[in-house]
């Protein structure tokens, strides 16, 4: 097997492992709630840190990737993901799903999920398939929403959710055998040693004007796709929709979110990543101005889940695929971590600024409108981005 | 190759997913406000 193929299908299968579990830790909030006593903040609390920590931790994650590779970050992240979630099986209170659910699987995320993955085929694909590969990778890693979240559900449904846990833990143990399909990554790593060190590239990036752009736009994204993942379904019921379609809008996020991540992972092969980048915020704010415009129905709420879930992950593709094009590959898991942290903040600020917006004010209007306001920001700042590889970069090409 | 790669995703992802959602889709609706960990 070719190694970029190799690595293509290990990256693959972890991604669909890893986030398909993550997603589905949303069904476990009622169950868990009510067996523990504790209240639905305590859950929400916890997942809240797991997405606070992933970010965060995430450009650490990455520079270890990129110095020691990316086997040793993943089969780490995989141990903390197992004994998150097996330690959380046995969990009896507030802390101790604090500290499993929390800390240990926020931490895990960031060793086994998308900046690790894609950093190490990042290296080993041609550049010209780069931006096509790193669609696949995140359209593997759509796939958990749209198909893992029901069979979780269905664990959930046979077992109870100590035991949907624990099973959830020994599927996550296959990321092990799998982190050794990024072996020959890895073995880029050493072969390019003596060139520019972790700190230069830092520095680099930090005195490059798109990278903080880019950062800024990906904050947007992250605020967008939280903000309705959580609040969605609530907006929909008070709008007086039925349960079914409150279902079908979800299933058609995660339906279109793997057509879209593919699709946007290609167009940033033929065209300039910028502007497909300004065109997909661009309509982002037109598709949620229109739901906004229209009376809610059941067709346009299902349209809607479609529209938005089309436009929910091609950020990624896009986004990773300009940081590895200006700045080279060789620390893409480091800048493209940094990038990252910005989304998650972005999703923190969606998630608990759309609801305290609600709380507040009484109704999602407001912040449906800052969202459309943030599409078209983060469009426009896309616009001035020098997205030419930089003559580091362009000489080791030639 | 990557194409084909896709379609496989893809067409395990409806082989698995519609008939889930389908049969499971309500309860999973029903779990909200979690959502935000299908987030980001």
């Amino acid at each position: 097997m070719q190694p970029a193929s190799l690595v293509l299908g290990a990256g693959t299968l972890i991604l669909i492992l890893a986030m398909g579990v993550r997603q589905s830790f949303g069904i476990f909030l009622t169950p868990v709630s009510m067996d523990l006593e504790t209240g639905r903040q305590v859950f929400g609390l916890a997942i809240a840190l797991q997405n606070l920590l992933w970010g965060l931790a995430q450009p650490f994650a990455g520079a270890l990737a990129d110095r020691v590779g990316a086997i040793p970050v993943l089969i780490a992240g995989a141990a903390l993901y197992i004994a998150g979630l097996a330690l959380a099986s046995m969990t009896t209170d507030p802390l101790g799903l604090h500290i499993t659910l929390g800390v240990m699987i926020g931490l895990a995320l960031s060793g086994s999920t998308y900046v690790t993955v894609l950093g190490a085929v990042g290296r080993v694909v041609a550049p010209e398939k780069r931006s096509l590969a790193f669609g696949l990778c995140t359209a593997a890693g759509s796939f958990g929403m749209f198909a893992v979240v029901p069979g979780a559900q269905q664990l959930l449904d046979s077992l109870d959710w100590r035991g949907a846990w624990v099973v959830l833990a020994i599927v996550v143990s296959l990321l092990v055998p799998l982190a050794l399909g990024l072996r020959p990554a890895d073995r880029t790593l050493t072969k390019a040693a003596g060139g520019q060190s972790l700190g230069q590239a830092i520095a680099e990036a930090r005195g490059h004007s798109g990278y903080w752009l880019l950062t800024a736009g990906f904050f947007v994204c992250g605020f967008h796709v939280a903000f309705v993942a959580t609040h969605l379904p609530s907006y929909l019921s008070d709008q007086g929709m039925p349960l079914h379609v409150n279902a079908w809008s979800l299933a058609m996020i995660g339906l279109f979110n793997i057509f879209g991540s593919f699709a946007f992972g290609q167009l940033g092969g033929m065209y300039r990543k910028k502007w497909v980048l300004c065109w997909l915020y661009l309509v982002r704010g037109v598709v949620i101005a229109v739901f906004l415009l229209l009376p809610v129905t059941p067709l346009t709420a299902v349209a809607f889940g479609a529209a938005i879930g089309f436009l929910w992950l091609g950020t990624v593709p896009l986004t990773s695929g300009i940081v590895g094009e200006v700045f080279g590959v060789r620390y893409l898991s480091t800048l493209y971590g940094f990038v990252f942290m910005s989304h998650q903040v972005g999703a923190f600020l969606g998630a608990w600024g759309g609801g305290y917006a609600y709380d507040v004010l009484g109704s999602y209007d407001t912040i449906w409108i800052g969202s459309v306001a943030l599409a078209v920001f983060a469009a426009v700042i896309h616009i001035p981005i020098d997205d030419k590889p930089l003559a580091r970069v362009a000489e080791a090409k030639a | 190759m990557i194409n084909r790669v896709f379609l496989l995703v893809l067409a395990t992802a409806l082989l698995l997913g519609v008939p889930a959602w389908l049969h499971y889709g309500q309860a999973i609706a029903m779990a909200n406000p979690a959502w935000l960990c299908l987030s980001f």
